[in-house]
């Protein structure tokens, strides 16, 4: 409970004024905290209700002193006493009123909080990732050329040609080796010259290179603050020291400043800088480079993309195999996009979209809490009627609206707290598209709009009742008779509601149902159990001591207490996903069949223990190595596309026009890009290290207790000194990973529908107690006439079904276009099968029936004599 | 240094500055005392006691004492003394509610047994 105090606390204490907030505000929350704990039950209660009071007490009369902050004697106290009077005045009357209606005020103040937290977690989102300027200088003018990586020499043209562009620079994220006490992977990049200037980062000790120095491939390294202070525990004397990277000497010269973060466009993360210098590859085919650049002054983004076409067509010249189709039109035009856009990259669509709901979910907010002061308004018409006779008339409307500003100012507190969690689920469960989101917080402008749209709220929610008491008559006698004149639009409201939440829960019951689907769906193995281990058997190191590490690795592994299967392969399944495909495909022919596959190089043991079935024939042996005939695994679908008639094992197939391999086994189909993704014919080769095979496997160990990274990085250390451990992990965890964009959307989907039907049946509920209240009298005639109670009761929810059904039809109608949008968000999960529907019409007939059960009660519990009397 | 434009203190102030007469106190320290010597008749929350201590220090009543020894560093707290000037209005403050509790003694308003523990 303390936690949540202080947060509250530490929440209001935004609305004080920021100078005051940043001398105090760790000095109040400590002496809150510690009051708090001191006392226990109602006392520490009692301390966290004054505590928070206190705090907006103090922000209110800060931001009111116009002495504050200035050197002031005399007659200061008067002045202070005269604003707490009228400041406690107006507002105590407000929250004595709203404490006398609990359940409405408490109403309101959840629904403004739901619209303000939802709308507030999401602007915070989209003003990271959409709006606020990088942190780099002249960021407005940074741009990225577009269409993926580049070749260094079209870099060079583009720095020396470009007139648009009055900077260029390259870059790349790599995997450096860096040997010390232990070898090891850092990430890091390489960057051409001009990189630290285009993005302004500094060194805070030592220097950073020179353009020069980066021209004549000087080996000059710069450590990220995070690694100087992780790796080498800050010590300054790192500057001058030489490391060891991927083989060579290089020099630390500069560390840079702890703001500085790289452009995610060129390395999402890197702990180490090095020059681009001679490594960088002079042919044309090998793209590798992102390109970034600065705009000249007064050039557009236009006539960058004139340079650039410019450039293409002059490239197209030189080498027309490259650069031009078969139909001799330009592969590749280089468009430039923003940095800023580049950047944001695919998230701009969804977070928009986000955005567009909360807001709606906002104004859904708004108008529900204002049907329901109105309700409430109902109630109070006597009060009413009795302060305007008394002469209180044009002050009542005023006072209706501080009410509500009152509530709606709660209504931001809940809000905010909310949106706290919104912002800590968003970074747990974000899926990787919103890289900037790890370091989001409520940023004060943010909070500057949340407090704005309370205002908005709370004003436009007391306005509408406000307005109604203005215009009714005077006179105790008014009360009862001016039902007709003010026809309610709640209804409307109810039926735009229950379409929104209609929408939203059919949407997220689909992604519901199809996220279950995927995690149903058979991957073909069987990631319980399985650990992975991935070792880099070292890029310098000779072929033998290659292949020699991976065999002592893996039998090293084996040796492990409880294990009982040990495999690797370049790539395991869903390793890489999301619906990406790395790296090989070779072509099987066989009897004039002809087919792409995909490759995977593996070891003995990876299919026992991955646990892929074997359909036929046999794994591969320690004896399947280059010295023996080569032989080849079909998965089922290749197998089945190459052998239609069954028989694979023992037959030949030509690889690549020129080898012949001899099929040994089949086995069933994997899922091997990840569970949402198909099934695609694939064969598996014998790893071979001194194939052109990347030197990092990845081994699966089925069983056992795998321990922590550095301890399986000593074992293996111990065994093979050239290779490296570069990770420790599960296959569920990879699986997980692999569904974590289907996880992101279908939470943030569940919880914007959650959200949307507690609005709908707060809207209905309020709209048909309105509508009771409003009937009381004719009501009260109907059971004085004999007309059960109970089947009036039963019209009240006839009357919300009718309402819920229609807003429901044309919900559903209008999900019908949004699929195909559903299905680019995540693939797969479109269909609207019977199972969501069913599950969507018991969740909308609960919802009905809990919020028609209020109204109906008060019907059901209407005493016709009392009724015919109050209002009488 | 004339005591008399400062006064008169709200009650919190001065019950702030009336504990400070014993020598410097942090914040947790100063609602402590408040609350052992007068109950919880003028409750003194976080954030009304740093509005106060604030405008005391820029009225030259209060000053930021150094942290005692012993006292970790790592508790973010800050201490609080009085100044020359601030033992000069606490005291014109409390005489002048002496004058006019003397001044409610004559009309009857204060029981006996009230008058004789203030003396």
């Amino acid at each position: 409970m303390t936690g949540l105090a202080v947060l509250v606390l530490r929440l209001l204490l935004y609305l004080a004024p920021p100078a005051f907030r940043r001398e105090f505000g760790a000095e109040i929350e400590g002496l809150f905290r510690r009051s708090i704990e001191s006392d226990r039950g109602v006392a520490a209660v009692r301390r966290i209700a004054r505590g928070w009071w206190g705090v907006v007490e103090v922000a209110v009369r800060e931001w009111a002193d116009p002495t504050s902050g200035r050197a002031r004697f005399v007659g200061h106290h008067g002045g202070e006493r005269g604003m707490h009077v009228k400041f406690s005045t107006v507002v105590a009357q407000a929250v004595r009123s709203v404490v006398r209606a609990p359940m409405v005020s408490a109403g309101v103040v959840g629904l403004l909080g739901l619209g303000i937290g939802a709308t507030v977690t999401v602007l915070s989102v989209v003003d990271e990732v959409l709006i606020r300027a990088l942190p780099y200088p002249e960021s407005d003018r940074l741009v990225m050329v577009d269409e993926g990586a580049h070749s260094w020499p079209d870099y060079l043209d583009w720095r020396e040609t470009v007139a648009a562009f009055d900077a260029v620079v390259a870059g790349s994220g790599f995997s450096f080796t860096l040997t010390g006490e232990v070898r090891e992977h850092v990430e890091g990049a390489r960057v051409s010259a001009g990189f630290y200037d285009l993005v302004g980062a500094t060194a805070i000790i030592g220097r950073l290179p020179s353009d020069d120095e980066v021209e004549q491939g000087l080996q000059l390294a710069v450590v990220s603050h995070a690694a100087w202070e992780r790796r080498w525990g800050g010590r300054p004397d790192l500057i001058g020291e030489t490391l060891i990277i991927n083989g060579e000497p290089v020099a630390v010269i500069g560390v840079l400043s702890p703001d500085f973060v790289p452009p995610t466009t060129i390395a999402g993360f890197a702990d180490l800088y090095l020059p681009v210098g001679p490594s960088a590859n002079l042919s044309r085919g090998d793209r590798s480079w992102t390109v970034l650049a600065r705009l000249s002054p007064g050039a557009t983004l236009a006539d960058a993309r004139e340079g650039l076409l410019g450039r293409a067509r002059a490239f197209a010249d030189m080498e027309p195999d490259l650069y031009l189709d078969e139909r001799g039109e330009l592969r590749r035009t280089f468009p430039p996009v923003s940095l800023r856009e580049a950047i944001a990259g695919d998230a701009r669509t969804p977070l928009l979209i986000l955005l567009a709901g909360s807001g709606l979910l906002l104004a859904v907010a708004i108008g529900n809490a204002s049907s329901l002061l109105l309700a409430r308004g109902q109630a109070r018409r006597r009060e009413i009627a009795v302060r305007r006779a008394l002469g209180a008339g044009s002050s009542i409307p005023a006072q209706l609206v501080v009410e509500s500003l009152v509530l709606s100012a709660a209504g931001c507190a809940l809000g905010l707290v909310g949106a706290l969690g919104g912002i800590r689920l968003i970074q747990r469960f974000e899926p990787g598209d919103l890289p900037q989101v790890a370091e989001l917080t409520i940023d004060p402008r943010v909070l500057g709009i949340a407090v704005l749209l309370t205002a908005v709220s709370g004003v436009v929610a007391g306005l509408v009742p406000a307005l109604r008491s203005s215009r009714g008559k005077s006179g105790l006698l008014a009360t009862a008779n001016d039902r007709g004149s003010s026809r309610s639009t709640g209804p409307a409201i109810v039926v735009g509601e229950a379409m929104l939440a209609s929408l939203l829960l059919v949407g997220s019951l689909t992604v519901v149902e199809g996220l279950r689907t995927l995690l149903d769906q058979d991957p073909g193995f069987s990631p319980e159990l399985a650990s992975v281990v991935t070792v880099d058997l070292g890029a310098a190191a000779s072929e033998e001591e290659r292949a020699s590490s991976a065999t002592l690795v893996q039998r090293r592994l084996s040796e492990w207490p409880g294990v009982t299967a040990v495999g690797a392969g370049v790539r395991v399944p869903f390793e890489v996903s999301g619906g990406s495909r790395c790296c090989w495909i070779g072509d099987l022919e066989h009897e004039g069949r002809e087919l792409d596959l995909w490759v995977h190089p593996i070891t003995t043991g990876y299919f026992t223990a991955l646990n892929i079935s074997l359909d036929a024939g046999r794994e591969f042996t320690e004896d399947d190595g280059p010295m023996s005939t080569p032989v080849v695994v079909l998965n089922r679908s290749g197998a089945a596309e190459l052998f239609p008639e069954g028989d694979a094992v023992g037959r030949r197939v030509v690889f690549a026009d020129e080898v012949e391999l001899e099929v040994v086994g089949v086995v069933g189909d994997v899922r091997h890009w990840g569970a949402d993704q198909d099934i695609e014919p694939a064969f598996y080769v014998p790893f071979n290290p001194m194939g052109t095979w990347s030197s990092t496997l990845r081994f699966v160990v089925r069983g056992g207790d795998i321990p922590d990274l550095a301890a399986v990085r000593t074992e293996v250390a111990a065994i093979a000194p050239e290779a490296i451990v570069s990770n420790v992990g599960t296959m569920e965890g990879l699986m997980a990973e692999s569904l974590a964009r289907q996880w992101f959307y279908t939470l943030i989907l569940t919880l914007f529908a959650v959200c949307a039907l507690v609005l709908a049946m707060a809207g209905l509920g309020g709209t048909l107690l309105y509508d009771v209240r409003q009937r009381r009298r004719e009501l009260g005639i109907r059971i004085a006439l004999g007309q059960p109670a109970r089947s009036i009761a039963r019209g009240v929810l006839v009357r919300g079904a009718a309402l819920v059904a229609m807003g429901a039809t044309l919900g559903l109608g209008a999900y019908w276009p949004l699929r195909r949008f559903m299905d680019s968000l995540v693939p797969g999960m479109n269909a609207l099968d019977p199972t969501a529907l069913a599950a969507f019409l018991g969740v909308l007939l609960v919802a009905v029936l809990a919020a028609s059960w209020g109204p109906a009660r008060v019907v059901a519990g209407t005493d016709a004599a009392g009724a015919l009397r109050a209002d009488g | 240094m004339d005591p008399q434009p400062h006064l008169p203190l709200s009650p919190r102030d001065f019950l702030i500055l009336l504990v400070l007469v014993d020598g410097p106190l942090h914040g947790w320290g100063i609602v402590k005392a408040v609350e052992e010597r007068v109950g919880e008749d003028v409750p003194i929350d976080p954030a009304n006691l740093y509005r106060s201590m604030k405008r005391l220090q820029r009225d030259g009543i209060a000053v930021e004492a150094e942290r005692p020894d012993g006292e970790a560093p790592a508790e973010q707290r800050r201490y609080f003394q009085l100044t020359e000037l601030g033992r000069a209005v606490v005291a014109a403050e409390a005489s002048r509610l002496a004058r006019l509790t003397d001044v409610a003694r004559g009309a009857n308003l204060v029981p006996p047994d009230l008058t004789e523990s203030a003396g």
